[in-house]
C-alpha cells in the first residue's frame, strides 16, 4: 500500500494541485483500502467559498450537494446523549440548516472534516495524502477552528504547494477577520516558510488592516514578528512619524516606536536614540497634555536607568508647562510624583504651579509630595484609592 | 454612539428619585440563575461561531452560577463531565468539542468547569498524567508553550498551561523551566505585560502573566510598581464607556454582550483552588438578522483605548493579586518592610478566609513565606513538591492593602450598562442596536 501511495503521488507532483487534482481516501476503519477520485477544479463550492467569506456561510451550498465530497462519509461530531450547552443553529430557509441536532452535525463541514482527520491521523507512517478542497477547509465558518488550521498546514506541507497562493489565500480572510487568532497563526506560518522574500508584503499587508483598524493587536505583533524574522527596519520609524501624526493618542503607534528605537538594527539602539526621543515625546506632550501615551513613552526611554529620567531637566521642565498652562495636568502631577519618590528637588516655580491647580485652597500635607497625592486625590477622583495608596508609598523626602 | 448610550443609561438613572434608583443597582440574582441554567440546556443559533469553545462555555456559566450561590441538579452535574470527557483527548488536554484537537484554553476551561462541579466523578474523569504529558508537548524551546500542537507561543499559553498543572498537583520543574524568563520578557515598557514579548501592554495578558508568575513564585522579578501605575490607570471606568469593534470594510458590527462581573460583588469564594477566586461570563451576542458577525475574541484593555465590560475581570483580577503583594511591593519600592493594612472603606473582606488580620513587624507565617524575599534576578530553580499550593496559599493570604480602584465605581457601571434597564426580566443582551 505504501508504495502505491507514494507511486501516483510521485506521478500527480504538487502542480496538479491548482488546475485539478484527485485525491486518494483510505478508508482505515473498514480494513480496506479505497480509492476515491474525485476532482477539484475551481469547483463552484470552492469559488463560493473563497470569494464570499464567512459571512456568506448561509450561502453554501450544503456538502451533501457537493459532488466532489459525495465519497466521504460525514462523521458528525458525537455530543453524546445528553450533551450540555449544545449549540442549535436556527431553521431558514437554507436548506442544510435545520433545527435538528443531528441533521446539523451530520451536514456541518466538520463532519466531513472529521473523516478525512480520522483516516489521516490513523495512517501510520503513511503522511502523504492528497486531498482536495484544500481551500475549502479554513474558509469557512472553521475560519475559527485550530484544528482545521493545523490540519492545512499538514496537509500543505504535505503537498509541498506554492505558498504564495496560499498567502493570497488567507489574505481575504484574513480581512475578514482580522482579530482571529488562528488566521494570524497561520499567516506567520506561511510567511516563514517563504522568507525574507515575503517582508515587504507582509509589510503592506499589515499596514492595510492599520489603516481600518490602526491598533489591531494581532497585526501589530504580525509586523513585529515580520521586523524580526524577514527585515524591512528602513522605513519603520518614518512609519510610526506617521501614525502619530494621524493619531497622537495611538498607544500602539508608540508602542511601535520603542519597539523600533530599541531593537531595530539601524539605529544604534536606546542610547543613542533617547536624546531625540526625548525630544520627540516632550513635542508631543506639550501638543496634547492629556495624552497618556507620550509620558508612558517617556518613562520608557529611561527605564533602567531612572536617575538620568530624574535628572534630565526637560522632563521637571515639560511638567511646570503642562502646569502652568492649566491644561489636564493629571500626567503632569504623576510626573512630578515619580520624580519626587526618586529624591527629585522640586524648584519653587514648579511648587508654585502644582500649587496653583489644587482645587483645595488650603492644602494641609506640609510634604510636598504628600501635598501633590491629595491634588491628583482631587483633580483625578476616580482614581482617589491609587492616590491614596501613592501617598503612602512614598518614600522619606530629604 | 454606544458612549452617548451609556451616558444616557447614567443619565436616566440618577434623574430618578434616590429610592428608584436602587433598583437599578440591584444585581438580578434569580433572573441571571435562570439564564444560565437555560444556556447550559440550550444555546441559539448565534453561539455557532463558539462550536470550537464549548468548554468555555460550560465554565462560563457554572462559574457563574457557582458564584452566585446556586447549584445544578445532578443531571445536569452529569451531562456535563459526560459531556467534558467526550473533549478529552485521548493523549491528553481538551479539544474545544468531541473529538476535536487539545487546546490550551479548552483544556483550562475544561478542567475548571469540572473542579467547579466538583465531586469524585468529576475531579476522576480529568486524566492528570495524560494531561502532563500533553502540556509538556506544548512546551516551546523559549521557556513559554503553544496553545496547541503547532499553535502560537504567547503569555496566555503559559497562564493555561501553569494554572491548570498547579491546581491539579503536576506543576514541577520541566514545566516551570524558563516560563518566568519568557514572561518577564513580555513585560514592557509601560509596565504592563503584553502576549508577545515587543508587543503592547495588555490588560489580558497582564493578568495571565502577573497570575503565572504568583504560581510559579516567581513574581518578584517582574517591577511590580510599574505594573501597578499602568494597571490602575487603564482599568478605570470613567462614567461608563462601552468599548465594541465596528468591522467598517464590510458593514458589519460587532455586538458584545457582556453578562456580569462577579469579582466587586460576589467576589472569591474561598472554596476555589484557583489562582484566582473570580471569573467573568462573557457571552458574545453576534447579530441576527441577515447580518451575519463575527465573533469579537480581542480583549483591549490598552492605554488610550476604550473601557470593556470584560477588563473588570482581567483588570480586578490583577488587582485582587496586587493586593496579597503589598510586601513585595513595598519592598520594590524601597520602603520599609513593615504590614500596613489600610482599612478604608472598600476593603474586599469576602476575598479570602484570612482577609484583614494584621500582622506585626517581620512575624512570620506560614502565608508568607511564599512572599519572602528572593534573590534578585534567580529564579526558583527548586521547585519542590511545595511550589504546586502556592496558588492556594497566595489567594489565602492576608490583604494588604484596599483595592486601588474604584470599586462602587465599576459595580454601578456593571449593573447598569451590562446588566441593563430591563423591567424585570432576565436580560443580560445589549439591547440595542450598535
Amino acid at each position: 500500500r505504501e508504495s502505491l501511495t507514494a507511486g501516483l503521488a510521485s506521478r500527480l507532483g504538487p502542480g496538479v494541485f491548482l488546475g485539478g487534482f484527485c485525491g486518494w481516501f483510505w478508508n482505515n476503519g473498514h480494513n480496506m483500502w479505497g480509492c476515491v477520485h474525485f476532482t477539484c477544479r475551481k469547483s463552484l463550492a470552492t469559488q463560493v467559498d473563497m470569494n464570499r467569506g464567512v459571512e456568506e456561510e448561509r450561502e453554501r451550498i450544503p456538502m451533501s450537494q457537493r459532488p466532489e465530497w459525495a465519497d466521504i462519509r460525514p462523521v458528525p461530531q458525537d455530543d453524546g446523549p445528553n450533551p450540555v450547552v449544545p449549540i442549535t443553529p436556527m431553521s431558514s430557509a437554507k436548506p442544510w440548516i435545520t433545527s435538528e441536532p443531528y441533521t446539523w452535525r451530520m451536514n456541518d463541514p466538520h463532519a466531513h472534516f472529521n473523516s478525512l482527520k480520522k483516516s489521516f491521523f490513523s495512517i501510520q507512517g503513511i503522511t502523504l495524502f492528497l486531498a482536495v478542497n484544500v481551500k475549502t477547509i479554513g474558509s469557512s465558518v472553521d475560519a475559527y477552528k485550530a484544528e482545521v488550521w493545523q490540519f492545512r498546514r499538514l496537509i500543505l506541507d504535505a503537498l509541498n504547494v506554492d505558498l504564495h497562493e496560499e498567502l493570497h489565500f488567507v489574505d481575504q480572510i484574513t480581512k475578514d477577520n482580522s482579530k482571529n487568532y488562528q488566521i494570524w497563526h497561520h499567516r506567520r506560518w506561511v510567511a516563514e516558510k517563504l522568507g525574507t522574500q515575503i517582508a515587504s508584503k507582509e509589510l503592506e499587508f499589515t499596514r492595510e488592516i492599520f489603516s481600518q483598524d490602526a491598533k489591531n493587536y494581532h497585526a501589530w505583533s504580525h509586523r513585529q514578528w515580520v521586523l524580526q524574522a524577514l527585515g524591512g527596519w528602513e522605513n519603520e520609524l518614518a512609519y510610526c512619524d506617521e501614525l502619530l501624526e494621524d493619531d497622537i493618542f495611538n498607544n500602539s503607534a508608540w508602542n511601535q516606536r520603542y519597539f523600533v528605537v530599541t531593537r531595530s538594527p539601524l539605529l544604534g539602539g536606546l542610547e543613542v536614540m533617547r536624546d531625540s526621543e526625548v525630544a520627540y515625546a516632550i513635542k508631543a506632550i506639550l501638543a496634547k497634555p492629556e495624552n497618556e501615551s507620550p509620558w508612558r513613552y517617556l518613562r520608557g526611554l529611561y527605564k533602567n536607568n531612572v536617575n538620568s529620567l530624574v535628572n534630565d531637566p526637560r522632563v521637571a521642565s515639560v511638567c511646570l508647562d503642562v502646569l502652568l498652562d492649566k491644561r489636564d495636568c493629571v500626567h503632569a502631577l504623576n510626573m512630578v510624583l515619580d520624580l519626587l519618590s526618586h529624591h527629585h528637588q522640586p524648584s519653587n516655580e514648579l511648587k508654585d504651579a502644582v500649587d496653583a491647580v489644587s482645587p483645595d485652597p488650603k492644602p494641609s500635607d506640609s510634604n510636598f509630595a504628600e501635598r501633590v497625592c491629595s491634588i491628583l486625590q482631587l483633580v483625578d477622583p476616580i482614581r482617589a484609592s491609587y492616590w491614596r495608596w501613592r501617598k503612602t508609598s512614598m518614600p522619606a523626602q530629604d | 454612539m454606544v458612549q452617548n448610550h451609556v451616558f444616557r443609561i447614567y443619565d436616566l438613572v440618577f434623574r430618578l428619585p434616590p429610592h428608584a434608583q436602587s433598583v437599578n443597582f440591584e444585581l438580578r440574582r434569580d433572573n441571571h440563575i435562570e439564564y444560565l441554567t437555560k444556556s447550559l440546556k440550550q444555546l441559539g443559533p448565534s453561539f455557532t461561531v463558539l462550536d470550537a469553545n464549548r468548554p468555555w462555555l460550560c465554565y462560563w456559566i457554572i462559574h457563574s452560577i457557582a458564584l452566585l450561590g446556586d447549584c445544578l441538579d445532578d443531571k445536569l452535574e452529569y451531562g456535563i463531565v459526560d459531556f467534558l470527557q467526550r473533549c478529552q483527548d485521548p493523549n491528553g488536554g481538551y479539544g474545544g468539542g468531541p473529538g476535536q484537537m487539545p487546546h490550551l484554553a479548552t483544556t483550562y476551561a475544561a478542567v475548571n468547569a469540572l473542579i467547579t462541579v466538583g465531586g469524585q466523578r468529576s475531579l476522576s474523569s480529568i486524566d492528570r498524567k495524560k494531561l502532563y504529558a500533553f502540556l509538556l508537548r506544548m512546551k516551546d524551546a523559549s521557556g513559554g508553550f503553544r496553545m496547541h500542537d503547532g499553535g502560537e507561543v504567547d503569555v496566555r499559553a503559559c497562564y493555561t498551561a501553569i494554572s491548570v498543572a498547579s491546581v491539579l498537583n503536576i506543576l514541577d520543574d520541566r514545566l516551570i523551566q524558563s516560563v518566568g524568563d519568557y514572561i518577564l520578557s513580555c513585560q514592557t515598557h509601560e509596565g504592563g505585560i503584553a502576549g508577545e514579548p515587543g508587543s503592547e501592554a495588555h490588560g489580558g495578558y497582564t493578568f495571565c502573566g502577573l497570575a503565572a508568575m504568583v504560581l510559579i513564585n516567581e513574581v518578584n522579578r517582574l517591577d511590580l510598581p510599574g505594573l501597578i501605575n499602568i494597571n490602575y490607570y487603564d482599568s478605570i471606568i470613567l462614567g461608563g464607556r462601552l468599548d465594541w469593534h465596528y468591522v467598517r470594510s464590510r458593514k458589519q458590527i460587532w455586538r458584545y454582550c457582556i453578562s456580569f462581573k462577579l469579582y466587586s460583588v460576589g467576589a472569591a469564594s474561598p472554596n476555589y483552588r484557583l489562582a484566582l477566586g473570580c471569573e467573568l461570563a462573557i457571552f458574545y451576542v453576534i447579530e441576527l438578522g441577515g447580518i451575519q458577525a463575527r465573533v469579537e475574541c480581542g480583549f483591549q484593555g490598552r492605554t488610550n483605548k476604550l473601557v470593556d465590560g470584560c477588563y473588570s475581570f482581567w483588570q480586578g483580577g490583577v488587582a485582587a493579586i496586587i493586593q496579597r503583594l503589598h510586601l513585595l511591593v513595598n519592598e520594590q519600592l524601597g520602603l520599609p518592610n513593615t504590614f500596613k493594612y489600610d482599612c478604608g472603606t472598600e476593603s474586599d473582606n469576602d476575598s479570602s478566609d484570612s482577609g484583614g488580620e494584621p500582622y506585626s513587624d517581620g512575624e512570620a507565617s506560614p502565608e508568607n513565606d511564599i512572599r519572602q524575599p528572593m534573590q534578585e534576578g534567580k529564579s526558583n530553580a527548586s521547585a519542590a513538591i511545595g511550589v504546586n499550593d502556592d496558588g492556594y496559599k497566595f489567594i489565602k493570604g492576608p490583604i494588604g492593602m484596599t483595592p486601588l480602584f474604584n470599586s462602587m465605581a465599576l459595580q454601578q457601571y456593571i449593573l447598569l450598562c451590562s446588566q441593563g434597564l430591563s423591567k424585570g426580566k432576565s436580560n443580560l443582551l445589549w439591547s440595542s442596536d450598535y
